[in-house]
This record gives structure tokens, sequence and C-alpha cells, in this order.
């Protein structure tokens, strides 16, 4: 294995398989979407599961265990299905799973169907296939409380006699059936032959769905006792003005307005906890350890480089547990529909504004939900724009610039972020346009979505769904990330070389203020010496050169080699510039509030003696941070979902690209006027 | 008596029709047979528009007006 697959390895857990425990029966979940699957999958398993991807695809598949009565269960969560035919990616995996396959798993022992009340001959529909196939099934009917409170009884036994497997009424919420369900997956068989079921309907081609739903329509109409008259649901109403042209983009906005202030507002309490949580072992490891360079490695380059990448964790948690509410709730469905003619326009289709508005929060969660987007054209277009919406680590930089531009003018550097936004919005609008008209040329795939009834979420549900990419997260800033950190850290710190005279100097006069008893003095004169020394050591380092032979690229951009360095040194994660430009321009490591690091930025000045941070160096520094492609992490992630070093390779060198130029009309228009 | 066929995108809202053609063998229309829209069965416009809302089989279905387009429904006479 190379080492790149080693640092992906590393990064997707999925893969890395840890084997829970010697399953001694395997199961497969299967069920249409918005059947209450997540949810029986969460009674059984609770904790004990893992996402994993099918090998070899994108496709998402949850694998959890329980014990029972000192036997082990295995349950293997497919997506959602409507049909068993491998016309699309997921139902090729379903069956593969099913079917046994190579890659993975052997055949499995049997298939715990679900069977939605409310939808009964749409559930058979992919039920029956199952049956025939001659699998062990189990029928999990759920949704019975839903389909009562509208007049509608589904009657078990009959349902049990008509396909000759068990059913077993369980509503998983109130953990009501949960046992028998385990009970009756113990005692799994074929299902009995039943002259009822229809034979396969290879003969008559084109209306396979026909004669199929004829004979599901029949046995769901023995089976259930439906209301004389269908009456209206309590979120009819509600419904209509969520799916409404006008209301329903203004609720959306209520909606986006309300999540962006939870991310960025009430994030900012713990993710301070954190920042000063990972100071204060900083600090202490500081004090306890000999100084060496091995204590420096581990403050500064891991605990620091992890640190700046665990902070962002209170924001992912949050996005995860709104949209994983907002989901359940059956709301982002309909928030998709409402978006679906302005994302038309741009060439995408409505699902993709789900990832896009995730990606303000990180880019990796989004590229991971991008896999709702069933056209695989449309799928790419949305993978290859992502990382042009801001995503939070911008956010310190956004504010660092917009303070340099518009200092103490707080109302100009609020429309400079707002800018900056919609800078890449804008941008990534077009791109999708541009690359449906060239590259990947196709309209969007056409909107098919069920709108699932409107209810309330399960906070159960949320909070799983939460703790299970918190740690795909945390195990990412354990991986790759602590690899480029120690990475960085050796870059500016060696080849090391002696402080220069002029710190020297300085460090003289500090011992002799101390001698005289001035104190301040002597803290003064340090301080200065150790930013002196500092800076020096980076000028000396390997990045501090390598800065310096990519300025006269940058040089056309209004950036020289220091700011090259804080360039560069983003990759690892791009609010690392903040703490670069810092160490550069003489603040030393601790950046105290960002007011005081622009002030000092605006006082740098180049060996000529111009200020170095002009607004139009200031300005084309924002506009690359907007577009650039400067996140490893990313890249990674999308080589992983795209299966392909083809695209990540693309996306890195058209963001990059773009970035210079949009960056060089920026500079050099600034500069004429 | 042959009966009239005419589009979804076209039938007013609130109206029973049933599904007398599909037209296309697009994954799209098949997906669309997969979740019970298939011949025959009845099927009642929410909402117009584009994308606009149906409703069959005590399911709520979004789908985009080019889609609607193949499928011709019968209005029922009697």
């Amino acid at each position: 294995m190379n080492p790149c697959e080693t640092l992906l390895q590393s990064f997707s857990p999925a893969q890395k398989k840890r084997r829970i425990a010697r399953a001694s029966r395997t199961f497969a979940l299967v069920g249409n979407p918005n059947c209450g699957k997540t949810t029986l999958f969460n009674a059984l398993t609770g904790l004990r599961a893992q996402t994993a991807n099918h090998p070899g695809t994108t496709v998402e598949k949850r694998v959890g265990y329980w014990v029972a009565d000192h036997e082990t269960f295995e349950l293997i969560d497919l997506p959602g299905l409507y049909d068993f035919q491998a016309n699309t990616p997921d139902e090729r995996v379903a069956l593969e799973v099913i079917e046994g396959d190579r890659n993975a798993h052997g055949r499995v022992d049997g298939v715990l169907v679900v069977v939605d009340a409310t939808h009964l001959s749409r559930s058979l529909f992919l039920a029956s296939q199952l049956i025939e196939r001659k699998l062990p099934v189990v029928i999990a009917l759920t949704m019975t409380d839903v389909a009562e409170e509208n007049g509608l009884r589904v009657d078990a036994k009959q349902l049990e006699l008509e396909l000759g497997c068990p059913v077993i009424r369980v509503l998983a919420r109130n953990n009501v059936g949960v046992s028998e369900l385990i009970e009756s997956l113990r005692h799994i068989k074929e299902p009995a032959p039943s002259p009822r079921t229809i034979g396969p309907c290879g003969t008559c081609g084109g209306c396979r769905f026909q004669s199929r739903y004829a004979w599901t329509d029949s046995v769901a109409s023995r089976c259930s006792h439906a209301p004389s008259a269908s009456r209206k649901t309590p979120t009819e109403f509600l419904d209509r003005v969520l799916t409404h042209p006008v209301l329903g983009m203004t609720v959306l906005m209520a909606v986006m307005v309300g999540l962006f202030y939870l991310i960025f507002k009430i994030a900012a309490v713990p993710m301070d906890w954190i920042d000063a949580m990972f100071a204060g072992v900083g600090a202490w490891l500081n004090a306890r350890l000999p100084e060496s360079e091995w204590r420096d490695l581990l403050v500064q380059g891991i605990l620091g480089g992890v640190g700046g990448v665990l902070v962002f964790l209170p924001q992912i948690c949050i996005l995860f547990f709104c949209l994983t509410l907002l989901e359940d709730t059956g709301y982002l469905a309909r928030a998709a529909f409402a978006m679906d003619r302005f994302m038309h326009k741009a060439g995408l289709p409505g699902q993709a504004f789900v990832p896009l508005l995730s990606a303000h929060a990180c880019a990796i969660p989004a590229l991971m939900a991008t896999r709702v987007i069933a056209d695989n054209r449309d799928r790419l277009v949305t993978i290859l724009i992502t990382p042009l919406m801001s995503c939070s680590a911008r956010i310190p930089v956004y504010s660092m610039l917009a303070a340099l531009l518009f200092p103490r003018e707080p109302a100009k550097a609020a429309l400079v972020f707002t800018g900056a936004y919609a800078l890449g919005l804008g941008i990534a609008l077009a791109m999708a346009f541009a690359f449906k008209k060239t590259l990947l040329q196709g309209e969007a795939a056409p909107l098919l979505m069920e709108l699932p009834a409107l209810k309330w979420p399960s906070l159960r549900t949320a909070l799983l769904t939460v703790t299970d990419r918190a740690l795909l997260f945390a195990r990412k800033a354990g991986g790759v990330i602590l690899l480029v950190s120690i990475l960085l850290w050796t870059l500016s710190t060696y080849p090391k070389c002696e402080p220069p005279l002029e710190a020297h100097a300085l460090q003289q006069q500090a011992e002799a203020a101390m001698a005289h008893g001035d104190l301040a003095g002597a803290e003064e004169l340090e301080a200065r010496a150790n930013r002196i020394t500092s800076h020096h050591a980076l000028a000396q380092s390997a990045a501090g050169r390598l800065g310096k032979i990519i300025e006269p690229g940058l040089r056309p951009l209004g950036f020289d080699w220091q700011i090259g360095i804080g360039i560069l040194s983003s990759f690892a994660a791009r609010e690392v510039i903040v703490s670069t430009l810092s160490v550069i321009y003489g603040m030393g490591e601790e950046v105290e509030n960002l007011s005081a690091l622009s002030d000092s930025l605006r006082q740098a000045t180049r060996p000529d003696g111009h200020p170095v941070f002009t607004p139009a160096t200031s300005a084309s520094l924002l506009v690359f941070f907007v577009i650039a492609m400067q996140c490893l992490p990313t890249l990674a992630v999308t080589r992983r979902e795209t299966n392909s070093w083809k695209w990540p390779l693309f996306q890195l060198f058209y963001l990059s690209a773009l970035a210079y130029l949009a960056s060089f009309v920026v500079y050099n228009g600034l500069w004429l006027l | 008596m042959t009966p009239h066929l005419s589009r979804l995108d076209q039938t007013e809202p609130g109206l029973r029709v049933r599904v007398g053609r599909l037209e296309g063998q697009n994954l799209a229309v098949k997906r669309l047979q997969a979740m019970g829209l298939c011949l025959g069965r009845e099927v009642e416009v929410l909402r117009q528009g584009n994308p606009l809302i149906v409703r069959f089989l005590n399911a709520h279905v979004g789908l985009s007006k080019h889609l609607a387009q193949q499928i011709f429904v019968e209005r029922r006479t009697q």
C-alpha cells in the first residue's frame, strides 16, 4: 500500500473497518425511504454502529450489532429503496449485500424488511421482490400509530398469511415490538411457498410495475381497513405554506438565518472553551516539560495544529443536529423542492441545496451530503463548486482582512464580510453553469422526490447522528491533519539558525534594564528580541526559503514572500494564515485580538519603506482566500467521494487558476485607481 | 370509445385522474413507476407549477414539469 493510500485510509475510518464483534448472524435492513428504517435501526443497535462506504462505491451503509442470549446479531442498514433492479448505485449495493459478494460479506442470513403501514402497497412492491427470491424475510410493520390516527387499520395477521413470512408490528420510538422482532429474527426461515404471491413477471416486459402493483394493491386492500373518506391531515395547511413559491422561500430564508445564527453565534461559546482548553494544556506542558525540540513539536506543531481544527467541532455538531432534525420532520425535502427552480437555472438539482448550505460550516460534511444527489453528473458539479462556499475556517481570515481594509469602520467591514460570502456563492453558481455547458454537459436530472408527511423529529436520531459525525471528524483531526501539522511545523522550524545580532543586542539591553530595576522596560525589550528572533528563524527555515522561491509568482497579486508562507501554511487549514502572519509580522505566537494584529500588519513595511498591506493587497488577498482551494482535507474527501484522483486535481487546478486570475484583476484594478 | 388523454402538467389541481400512458423509458420514469405511479393509478395534482406536487397511493411526490409532460392521464367521465 503506498503512503497516499495509507493517508487516505487513516482518513476514512469506514475502510479501516474495525471488526466490532464476531457476528454470528448477519441481517440486511431494507425499506423505502422515510419508512421509519433509521429509527428502527437505532432502536436495535443504539450506539454500536458505524457508518461505512460499501467497498468500491460511495454508497453509504451503516453496520450495527446487538447481543441477545449470547448471540451476536449484525445488521446492515441499506439505503432507502423503491425497487430492486440494479438500476441505481444504491440498488446495486443492496443486491450485492443481499446476494453476497466477493468484496465484503457473504450472503446474509436474512432480510429485515420495513413495511410502512401508511404506504402499504408501495412497501409491498419492494418486500414481495425479496420474498420471491426465497430469502428468509421478517417484516417489521411500522407507522401503524400514524395510520390509525388517519383512521387506517392494518391487519398484521392477514398480511402474514398473504406473504408467508412473519409480520411484527413495531413502534421503535416507544420500544413496542422490538423484542418480538429480535425473537423472530432468531428463528428466521425461508418464506412459506405461498400460491398467492405473483410469479416473476418477465413475460410482460414493460408492464412489470403495473402487474406487481395490481397484486400489492389487492393485498393492501385485503389487509387494511381504510377510512371511508380521506380526511384532511392537520399538516396539510402547513405543507401548502412550505411548498408555496413565495411563502416557502420566505420560510426557507428564515430557517437559514436561524441556522447561521446557531452556527456562528451560539457555537462561539463552546469554541472558546476548546480554544482555552488547548491553550491551557499547551501552557501546562510548557511549564512541566524540559525545554526541547520535542516539546516545541508537541505544543506548537501537534497541539496547535489539531486544536486549530478541533475548534470547529461545535459548529459541525450544531450543523448536523439541526440538519438531522429538519430532515426528520420532512422539511428538508420541501426546502429542496422550493429551491429546485432556482438551482435548475444554474444546472443544479434542488437537492444540491443541502450540501451547499452545509458547506458554510465546513466543506467536508458538505461533500458527504452530496450523496443525496442521484445523478452522477449533477453530483460531480456540486462537489466541484462546494469549496467556493465560505466555510467557517475563512471567518478569522475575513475578519482580519476586513479590519485591515476598513479599520474602525465596522459597518464597512461587515459589508466586506458579506461581500466575500456573496462573491463565493456567485462564482460557485457561475461555475456550475459553465461546467454544465462544457465539461459535464446536460440539464440537471428532473426533480423526483417524495415529500414525506410532516412530523415531530426524533431527538434520539439527531443525537446519534451527531455522535457519529463528530467521531468521524475527530478521527480525521487525529489522522491527516495531525500529519500535516507536524510537516508544517518541521518546515517552518528547520533548518535552525542563530538569533540575529540585533536580537542579541536587545537581549543585552534587557538584562541591563533588569539590573537597573526597570522591570517593564526589560520585558518590553525582551519581547522585541523574541519577535525579531522568531521572524528571523522563519525567514531562514525551509518554509521561508520556499516563500522566497514562489515570491516572483505572487508579486503580480501584490503579495510578498511572507504572505507566500502564510498561503502555503494555510493548506493545513485556512485560518492558520492568521497565526502565521502574526509570527511573521512580529506579534509573536499569541494573537490577543484581531484589531491588535491588524494594527501591527498595517504598520508592516517592505524593505523599500512602502506599507505591505495596502488596500489593493488586502483586497487581493481577500479575493484569493474566497476562491482558492487551500484545504488538503477537502481534496482528500473529494478523492474519496469521486473514487478518482482526476477530480480533486482538477478542483485544485481550476480553483487555483481562478483565484490567481481574480486576485490579479483586483490588485491591478485597485492599483490603477 | 377511446378515452381522451391529457398531460399531467395540464391537469387542474384537485381533479382525480388516472394514468393512461407513460412516455419514455428513462430512469426517472422507471423510478416514478416503482414509487407506484404506474398505468391505471389514480393521481391528483396538489400544486401546479414547476416543480409540481402530485398525490398518489397516499404519498406526496414533487416532480419537475419536464417529467410531468411524459405522463398522460385520462379524466373519469362518469
